[in-house]
């Protein structure tokens, strides 16, 4: 099993940086023309289109939340710095997402249904795990010394990993109790053809946009935090 | 036998102890000395094994310390009071000493109080005591739970002449008894061999 | 741990001004009972939020947590009993009050014993939960206090069930199994991430 310490991740990802976003550009410019070209909606106009930002947000947002889990217990048991940087890379990224998910989400359905906000199952659980992204991204950054700050983020990423499911299922059983309120369908894996690949394409476009960001950041923490270490230990 | 080879530590981007090794056997008696924030704390919760270090090893004959050996062999003595400030200081005594598992006797602690303090009225609220007297009840702590290992984080300050002296005899009393003891203090006791280490 | 439970008393005080002044605001309106009682549940998080801290910032100062370290019992065992004497405090004072804060909400009397079991369950959850989020900001070096941040998005399921279990009877314990079931979840990992919370985060 090769050891990953932050070093050698950096080194590696520093040579597939340039490589990366030409290759987010490469897909941008491939999704942006397909979104653009693509036939109008019957029913929603070209307010549809949202979707193919909304809906790319909605699943990296989990995706990223998982990856901050999972790799928060591997950091807590095997006390590896490495999964530490990780988490602490993602953070923001996630963060960006789900709000970009809410905000998206809520333009599209004022454009549609003329409402910005209702308390559906799916929108409150998305709601909760801006808040989640929020308090992890405050707790990195309210310790004076940084270890102490990924001990405490990754105990909030444990406790949401445990509970996000928890609150979702509630969130779903409320809906289902109080049977007044419609249940919205938004976007729906009812697609077919073109627009099941403009969506593909867009969610790649925006996955390797993130995996960018996400790899600049560590790529950041990681060379200051060299350079702060060897200042250290040259004192 | 405690063995530290290599010790590091740092908070956040602060070095605090560099690579220290140091070696204390049973019946000896070891002097942290430093000037202020040279470490001395840190280097008393890392050997009590709170803290752990950025690199190196503390061993306890031969095994590296951990949870189980530090609460059956270490007693650590802070700087801060760890005593409620709303109970009575026989109501703390009888906390400290069930939470350390020794039955709590009456007979010995009035006798350590009578040895320690001549007259005291232990029904009285912990945060009554003066700033001495509540320093002198850790030396309670010490006089009345047997392990062999005493790590004493500035354990003279505050303390009256008398209660130095007193101190002293408990300390040389617990090395012919075959313990370990470390003192992280400013202040040299009246004792005969005593190791050293300076923290520069 | 009597002579804590002044604090809880003046808690609870906040707790009984707060529905007054609500009662007071809305004494025109005919309020449902599931109102007030989202009223009283909100104010009972944020109760059980400051009395955790406050309990936890100074029963586990940093002096106090090297002696639980040096001493027989594993730090979970004694969070564990201090997370459930905090516990049997909060209901005790939520039993007493609740006449008072009923009569300022305008709540049935027939809700009484529904509502105080559901309090009782929940209140489990509740001091376990907030346990977690006091131990990680205990420590001197945290700059914020963001404890409610962080806590309130795991205390909402809490929230949800209980309004929900109003609809149905005293006796029926599908209701209440949620409770059980949320309580033995986090009473699985509590006391292990707030001792390792505190070990590591404290000193």
């Amino acid at each position: 099993m090769i050891v990953l310490n932050p070093k050698t991740l950096s080194n590696f990802f520093d040579n597939y940086k340039r490589l990366l976003f030409l290759l987010f550009l490469a897909f941008s410019i491939i999704s942006l023309g397909m979104i653009i070209f693509i036939d109008n909606d019957y029913y929603q106009g070209v307010s549809f289109k949202i979707m193919f930002i909304h809906v790319p947000a909605a699943w990296l947002s989990l995706m990223l939340f998982g990856i901050i889990g999972t790799v928060s217990i591997i950091g807590l048991v095997f006390k590896s710095p490495t999964s530490f940087i990780i988490a602490r890379a993602i953070s923001p990224i996630g963060l960006l997402m789900s709000i970009t998910v809410l905000v998206t989400g809520s333009i599209w359905g004022y454009l549609t249904w003329g409402t910005f906000w209702v308390w559906d199952a799916r929108l409150t659980s998305m709601l909760i795990l801006t808040f989640i992204y929020l308090g992890h991204f405050i707790l990195l950054n309210s310790f004076e010394h940084f270890q102490k700050s990924d001990f405490a983020a990754s105990i909030l990423a444990v406790i949401g990993l445990v509970n996000l499911p928890v609150v979702k299922f509630s969130v779903n059983w409320w809906t289902t109790l109080h049977q007044g309120a419609s249940v919205f369908k938004i976007g729906g894996p009812s697609l077919s053809g073109i627009y099941l690949t403009t969506l593909m394409i867009s969610f790649f476009c925006i996955l390797i946009l993130c995996l960018y960001w996400i790899i600049n950041i560590f790529v950041t923490i990681t060379e200051t935090r060299r350079y702060e270490r060897k200042k250290l230990f040259n004192e | 036998m405690l063995k530290i080879s290599n010790l590091s530590f740092a908070r956040g981007n602060k070095l605090i102890l560099k690579k220290i090794n140091l070696s204390i056997s049973n019946s000896e008696i070891m002097l942290i000395k430093g000037p202020n924030g040279s470490g001395k704390s840190t280097l008393l919760s890392c050997l009590a094994n709170f803290i752990e270090p950025l690199e190196g090893t503390v061993h306890y004959f031969s095994d590296l310390i951990n949870q189980t050996i530090s609460s059956k062999n270490f007693i650590f003595i802070s700087e801060e009071n760890y005593a409620f400030e709303d109970l009575s200081v026989l109501e703390n005594i009888h906390y400290w000493l069930t939470i350390n598992g020794v039955t709590p006797n009456d007979k010995a602690i009035n006798r350590s109080i009578n040895y320690l303090y001549g007259e005291l009225n232990i029904n009285k609220k912990f945060l009554h005591l003066s700033f001495g007297q509540k320093r002198k009840l850790r030396m309670l702590l010490l006089m009345l739970i047997n392990k062999p290992i005493w790590i004493l984080d500035d354990p003279f300050n505050g303390l009256d002449e008398e209660s130095i002296k007193k101190l002293t005899k408990i300390i040389s009393i617990k090395r012919d008894q075959q313990g370990m003891i470390i003192i992280a203090t400013h202040i040299m006791p009246m004792l005969t061999g005593l190791k050293e280490y300076n923290l520069l | 741990m009597l002579l804590k439970s002044t604090q809880t008393l003046i808690l609870f005080c906040f707790i009984v001004m707060a529905s007054s002044i609500f009662g007071l605001a809305l004494r025109y309106i005919q309020i449902d009972s599931k109102i007030s009682m989202a009223i009283i549940w909100i104010l009972l998080f944020l109760v059980v939020i400051i009395k955790v801290e406050k309990v936890y910032l100074e029963d586990f100062s940093d002096p106090k947590i090297q002696q639980y370290l040096n001493s027989i019992f594993a730090l979970e065992v004694i969070v564990l009993i201090k997370n459930v004497m905090i516990y049997i405090n909060l209901v005790l004072f939520f039993l007493i009050t609740s006449p008072l804060i009923f009569l300022t909400l305008s709540i049935d009397f027939k809700f009484f014993w529904q509502i105080n079991i559901l309090a009782a369950l929940s209140l489990l959850s509740l001091v376990f939960i907030s346990s977690i989020t006091a131990s990680i900001s205990n420590s001197k070096s945290n700059r914020l206090a963001i404890t409610s941040v962080v806590t309130l998005p795991l205390f909402i399921p809490i929230l949800i069930f209980s309004i929900g279990a109003l609809d149905m009877d005293l006796g029926n314990m599908n209701s209440y199994l949620f409770f059980f079931a949320y309580f033995l979840l986090n009473l699985a990992f509590s006391p292990l991430l707030t001792s390792f919370a505190l070990k590591k985060l404290s000193m």
